[in-house]
């Protein structure tokens, strides 16, 4: 399982583009939590990928237009 | 290729009721848009009824895919991002496949959407599609108007997302209510937002001058990057400084100068055998502008076993997918080509021409065209010899679509265009109309098989309604030839559901719509297949002032080759016939 962080400026569609490219990849998204911080919102998901389609996933949602900034995949224990 | 600016200033016009429809007219007017394709329906009535008087021309096709590959079509053709318009509901879902080509092969392309009033909206009213949801994966970005108040802002927004960075489709759903809603016939201002930069890493001239040093077999691989980020003739001076040998993807087709000693031909699939073999010997590998699609690599993890790669791409999104750790360049190649060569100005590279000389030399020849291929063959190097050589040929889907990719031979970068990433079949009937539209000027030749023509045959009504002076080329071999030919390689040759023996008479279908053509069949006892009379059917054809067809009934189980079956490496590749 990992977690994955994402800032993104909250327009329309924008997070649900962010979760199209994991379940385009067929991943079961464990939990999601989405919410304002500052300016923009923030993107928390829990999902159990390779390091393949996490560096996948990483590229996938940098191109997203209105996505500011992506975090480094932090592994989490048996959630 | 130019670009359009949006402009932050919009002008409500003043002939009509200003509503939220003119606006949508005056913010594409204001952006430099002069074409739109479309059809309309009710949720788009109010758009329609301002569009006369709002400088906008109006290309009405005969169905909503041939509206969206219109636009692509003419989009690809010049380079501006085209624009179509549906109604809500089927005419909104109609427009999918466009969308999702245009995503794959990064064309600027706006949809236009009408939808139920914003009242409706999630209520399943009559002909309401969840158009924003539907298209969020196949468009770059896309907006549902909630107050004609944003419709300048947005359109704006639109267009610059769909020329920056890898262009792609763009959306723009709006309800019914908000185009029929009265707004101020003051001019709107709004703040322009930065189109988002490509990112841009500094050039690694010492890297790559190291990686050079190092190499024995360097390649270059030429994609649709090169073309869209208008670094043609930058690449064109590093491809003569370097003498590597150089190949390219379907979608780079023209962009390697014809008649160089380093030319590979096109790569991939259906590629030269002296591109697949250099690709899978060498040690390194420059990717200009290409993403690595399996198209091109055959089975990614034997693609290129020896190489090092590196990809000069604007969108990190498609770095890294063959292999891990290759050297990424990633920017505009505008910005970074030049870099490129300002570096060897200053650190020569090495001179690789033993290598050159192996890689495109004779021993690598293609095998001497053959098969029942031939006539078709033949006949496309007689079209080609003929066609102006700043003309366009719009390639539909299959078999023909090969063929006449491996007979391109013009230097013409933006001379040849086909549905490559999403290979859609339909795609060159309605793509041609809108190049034509695009470049007046240019002679623009379409190329269809039996079975995509027929997927949007209804546009040879828009032909005839712009008086677009297309040339149609069918190459009719009963079958849907690409699927037959897999079938025959690796099914066993079970032509389950491919037969198309009891096509109509294209040349009376066309003259229903009032388009002139002529048949022409293959003479087996004729060199090259192609009977004495075909000069003079070229002629006719290619000589006419407006649209023609050309129906040439080529032999059934005709076959494209070479060919890496889907899955080998590309050193695996079937040469010709005779091997199956
Ligand atoms: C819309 C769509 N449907 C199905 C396919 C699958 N397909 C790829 S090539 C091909 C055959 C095309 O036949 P035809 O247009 O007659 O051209 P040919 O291969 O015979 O030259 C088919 C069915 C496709 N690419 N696009």
């Amino acid at each position: 399982m990992h977690q994955c962080q994402i800032r993104y400026r909250n327009s329309q569609g924008t997070l649900l583009r962010i979760l199209l490219a994991a379940t385009r990849r067929g991943l079961d998204l464990h939990s999601v939590r989405a919410e304002p911080e500052g300016a923009s919102h923030r993107a928390t998901l829990q999902l159990e990928a390779n390091a393949r389609q996490l560096a996948q996933l990483g590229r996938d949602w940098r191109a997203i237009v209105d996505v500011l900034e992506v975090g480094q995949p932090m592994p989490q224990g048996d959630a | 290729m130019s670009t359009l600016t949006a402009a932050s200033v919009i002008e409500a016009p003043a002939l009509k009721p200003r509503n939220g429809a003119a606006l949508v007219w005056a913010s594409l007017r204001a952006a430099g848009i002069d074409t739109v394709f479309g059809y309309p329906g009710g949720a788009v009535i109010p758009l329609y009824d301002a569009l006369e008087g709002s400088g906008i021309r109006h290309i009405l096709t005969r169905h909503e895919q041939g509206a969206a590959f219109a636009a692509e079509g003419y989009a690809r053709a010049c380079g501006r991002p085209g624009v179509a318009i549906a109604t809500s509901g089927p005419g909104a879902t109609n427009l999918l496949t466009g969308l999702a080509d245009a995503k794959m092969d990064s064309v600027p392309l706006l949809c236009i959407t009408g939808q139920v009033r914003s009242a409706l909206l999630g209520t399943d009213a009559f002909q309401e599609t969840d158009v924003f949801g539907a298209t969020l994966p196949l468009t770059k970005w896309s907006h549902l108007v909630r107050s004609a108040e944003e419709i300048p802002r947005v359109v704006a927004r639109a267009l610059r997302l769909a020329q920056s960075g890898r262009p792609g489709p763009v959306l723009i759903d709006i309800p019914v209510d908000v185009l029929k809603a009265t707004v101020s016939g003051e001019p709107m201002t709004f703040r322009e937002e930065p189109a988002p930069g490509a990112p841009t890493s500094s050039f690694p001239a010492t890297a790559v001058a190291a990686l050079l040093r190092e190499a024995r077999r360097p390649v270059i691989l030429v994609g649709a990057g090169v073309k869209l980020s208008g670094a043609v003739d930058a690449v064109r001076e590093l491809l003569d400084r370097l003498q590597i040998p150089a190949t390219a993807t379907v979608h780079g087709l023209g962009v390697i100068p014809a008649g160089r000693a380093y030319g590979l031909g096109m790569a991939g699939m259906h590629g030269t055998r002296a591109a697949n073999i250099a690709l899978h010997e060498t040690d390194l590998l420059l990717v200009l502008g290409a993403r690595l699609d399996d198209r091109v690599t055959g089975d990614p993890s034997r693609f290129a076993p020896e190489a090092r790669i590196v990809h000069f791409e604007i969108d990190p999104a498609q770095l890294d997918r063959v292999r891990k750790g290759e050297l990424a360049v990633v920017g505009d190649l505008a910005a970074t080509v030049p870099e490129f060569l300002r570096s060897l100005r200053a650190k020569p590279a090495p001179d690789f021409s033993a290598w050159r000389e192996t890689a495109c030399g004779p021993a690598r020849a293609e095998l001497a065209a053959g098969g029942t291929a031939l006539p078709a063959l033949r006949l496309l190097d007689r079209i080609y010899a003929r066609f102006p050589s700043d003309g366009i040929v719009v390639a539909d889907v299959g078999q023909h679509q090969m063929w006449a990719a491996q007979r391109f031979r013009a230097d013409a970068p933006f001379g040849f265009m086909t549905s490559g990433g999403l290979g859609a079949m339909g795609f060159a009937l309605p793509a041609a109309i809108g190049a034509q539209l695009a470049r007046p000027q240019a002679a623009v030749l379409c190329i269809s098989g039996d079975g995509g023509f027929q997927m949007n045959v209804q546009e040879l009504a828009t032909i005839r309604r712009c008086s677009a002076p297309l040339k149609l080329l069918v190459l009719d071999n009963k079958y849907l030839g690409m699927v037959r030919q897999w079938q025959q390689l690796f099914y066993q040759r079970n032509y389950a559901e491919t037969d198309l023996s009891d096509n109509p008479d294209f040349v009376a279908l066309a003259a229903a719509y009032g388009i002139p053509g002529e048949r022409l069949g293959v003479d087996p006892g004729a060199p090259g297949g192609l009977p004495a009379a075909t000069d003079e059917v070229l002629d006719r054809f290619l000589g006419r002032p407006g649209p023609a067809l050309l129906v040439f009934e080529c032999p059934p189980e005709a076959n494209v080759f070479p060919m890496v079956p889907s899955g080998a490496a590309l050193s695996e590749m079937l040469l010709c016939e005779e091997e199956n």
